[in-house]
């Protein structure tokens, strides 16, 4: 049985990602202009007018905001997770898995509202949100590379006279690399859902059609945020996927 | 550089020199706990505004209570140093004292104002709850065993100062007596969306799992499919389930009349129970396709039937894997259930948004703290179920 489990994670790490295509294909036709409107006209579920801004440009926002998130988190959370995985160091890794387990816990929601009473409206609440949201996947996927690293790996560095910068950078990073990777595609992906909930904080983005949509009772402005924010999505994972495979 | 240096850095040591181990770097943790409470303690307490939408004062506390917080911080450092055994003694004092003088402050400032005044907590007052926090949890580590719940004696205590209405200034807690019995009625809608999806979910996805888990194939596909679904925004998995829903409850009214349409409960109600669907059938199949095959075939040379393989080894051994799915499904939707206040469904999410509609800082924290602990609370419980089951049967994967 568990042979027959591998084989099925084996065939399906070498199939073609014909998704990495397919899914930037699809976003890209969709943002052509009058290509949505003119496939969701005959559904009757309401007026499209003209987008104001142009979508390509929300969609823009919308992959800034999770570039920029994705940038800063890498920034702060892989030295957090080598930090805290550094030996006689176990009660500041405890205290950095409980605080990742608790971001993970935490609505996201939750997480881009506080942040308004302090930050105001705007972009500035959803990239905290998103900053603090993406730390989660990266920092306890570090945490996790960085611990399964193999003590006979690091003997044989240490035996070799490497220095504990030069075996964390040749030894640790690079055999962690894997499992920290799938946490930024985690991460990464993740936040495209968090941003576009981040439109109800007046971050922009493909959320502010949805957002439009509900409350002008309009589906067909919410089908318009949700296809484009979904194949976003997809694109992202796909692309992301030739990077970090998926365990 | 001798051996156990070594072991530091990977492996996973037993829990007994663990503890005696992380003594040293507890102390880091309490250091790391006192910076934020040091600076709590000279930073504004209470923003006291004439109305809940006014801009207002920020009111820093007496010198006299500054030095109390500054002494408080201070404290579990020096008790870890002198007095181990007691840290959390110091720890908890810290945060039932941080909780204590927020109703103190918060009161005080509303002397001789108006009845529509309202004393709001400041960056003060959350930056030495966070650090005292963290204090309290870094004292658990030094606690051995079965005592580390001393390092939660804070929270009977700050249950006390809030039942006791020692808070009731808070304006929080005041935005909470205005709404009264709407806010307990949307905590038991938010309860009910999760509590429905969670069982819709379960019952359609246990016996899916147990379908696919036997077949490669579908097995296969089961998982790729979850992954892709898991990729897609909540928001826009609402979004697009409103367009056939609102579609069908215009062909058939009978459907209106139940209830159903593209706005409101119905939506709410299927993207929750698909999302959840997901965790539910992947550690499904993980779960039963990692009882080991040895196993399996050790109970068919006892004599066991199919079904009896299946009821007294495959499901035992599997359970455990399988809860956590439902745990992850459960804290999931409790998320999407505060989003889906957007589409009309209610819950406290309710309050997130009219919070933000109206920039009242008060009815957010009324809606995302409420929901922030209810998510940690049922994750809490659920995890408790799962030691308690993998205790009992064991666990696999």
């Amino acid at each position: 049985m568990t042979a027959g489990s591998l084989t099925v994670a084996r065939s399906g790490r070498q199939r073609w990602p014909w998704g990495v295509l397919l899914w930037p294909l699809l976003l890209l036709i969709c943002l052509i202009p009058g290509v949505l409107p003119r496939l969701l006209t005959p559904l009757h579920l309401g007026e499209l007018t003209p987008f104001d801004p142009p979508l390509w440009r929300l969609t823009l926002t919308h992959l800034g905001l999770v570039a920029l998130s994705t940038g800063i988190v890498l920034a702060l959370g892989v030295p957090l997770a080598v930090a805290v995985t550094r030996p006689k160091r176990e009660a500041l890794r405890q205290l950095a898995e409980t605080l990742v387990g608790l971001g993970q816990t935490v609505p996201t929601f939750a997480i881009l509202a506080l942040a308004v009473p302090a930050l105001g409206f705007g972009w500035q609440p959803t990239l905290l949100g998103l900053i603090v949201y993406g730390l989660v996947p990266v920092v306890s996927n570090g945490i996790a590379g960085l611990m399964a690293v193999d003590a006979s790996a690091l003997d044989a560095a240490r035996g070799m006279g490497m220095t504990g910068r030069q075996r964390l950078v040749r030894v640790e990073l690079p055999l962690a690399l894997p499992v920290l990777l799938a946490g930024v595609r985690t991460s990464t992906v993740y936040n495209v859902g968090t941003a576009t909930v981040g439109a109800a904080l007046g971050a922009g983005g493909l959320g502010e059609p949805i957002i439009n949509g509900l409350s002008q009772q309009n589906t067909a402005l919410v089908l318009v945020g949700a296809v484009l924010s979904a194949l976003l999505a997809l694109s992202l994972d796909a692309v992301l996927s030739l990077f970090a495979p998926r365990e | 550089m001798n051996i156990s240096d070594s072991e530091g850095a990977g492996g996973n040591r037993p829990s007994a020199p663990l503890l005696s181990a992380v003594r040293a770097d507890v102390l880091s943790v309490l250091g790391l706990a006192a910076l934020p409470m040091l600076a709590g303690a000279f930073l504004p307490w209470v923003l006291l505004r004439p109305n809940r939408l006014a801009p207002g004062d920020y009111l820093r506390l007496p010198p006299a209570w500054a030095v109390l917080m500054v002494v408080l911080a201070l404290l579990p450092l020096l008790a870890a140093r002198l007095l181990p055994r007691l840290t959390w003694l110091a720890a908890g004092l810290a945060v039932v004292a941080v909780f204590w003088v927020l109703g103190l402050q918060t009161r005080s400032a509303l002397l001789g104002q108006a009845e529509f005044a309202r004393a709001s907590a400041a960056a003060g007052l959350w930056l030495s709850g966070l650090g005292a926090l963290i204090a309290a949890y870094g004292a658990g580590l030094l606690l051995p065993g079965r005592s580390r719940a001393l390092a939660w004696a804070w929270v009977p205590a700050v249950l006390g100062l809030l039942l006791a209405g020692h808070l009731s200034g808070w304006s929080v807690l005041v935005e909470a007596r205005n709404e009264g019995p709407r806010w307990v009625q949307e905590l038991g809608q938010h309860l009910r969306l999760v509590g429905t999806a969670l069982g819709l979910s379960t019952l359609i996805g246990v016996p899916l799992a147990v379908w696919a888990a036997g077949r490669e194939r579908v097995a296969g596909a089961v998982l790729g499919l979850a992954n892709a679904v898991q990729t897609l925004p909540s928001l826009a998995l609402l979004g697009l389930l409103i367009a056939p829903l609102s579609a069908l409850s215009t062909a058939f009214p009978a459907l209106r009349a139940a209830g159903i349409s593209g706005i409101g409960v119905a939506p709410a109600l299927t993207a929750m129970t698909l999302y959840a669907l997901l965790p539910i059938l992947r550690n499904g199949v993980v779960a039963l396709r990692g009882v080991p095959a040895g196993t399996v075939d050790a109970a068919r040379g006892m004599g066991m039937t199919g079904r009896q393989i299946f009821w007294r080894v495959q499901v035992p051994l599997a359970l455990p894997v399988w809860l956590t799915g439902i745990r992850q499904a459960a804290v999931l939707l409790v998320g999407v259930a505060s989003v889906a206040a957007l589409i009309g469904a209610g819950g406290l999410g309710t309050y997130i948004f009219k919070g933000l509609q109206s920039a009242a800082a008060d009815l957010i924290l009324l809606g995302a703290v409420p929901a922030a602990l209810l998510a940690i609370g049922v994750d809490a419980a659920l995890r408790g179920l799962e030691v308690w089951l993998g205790r009992r049967f064991g666990r696999v994967g």
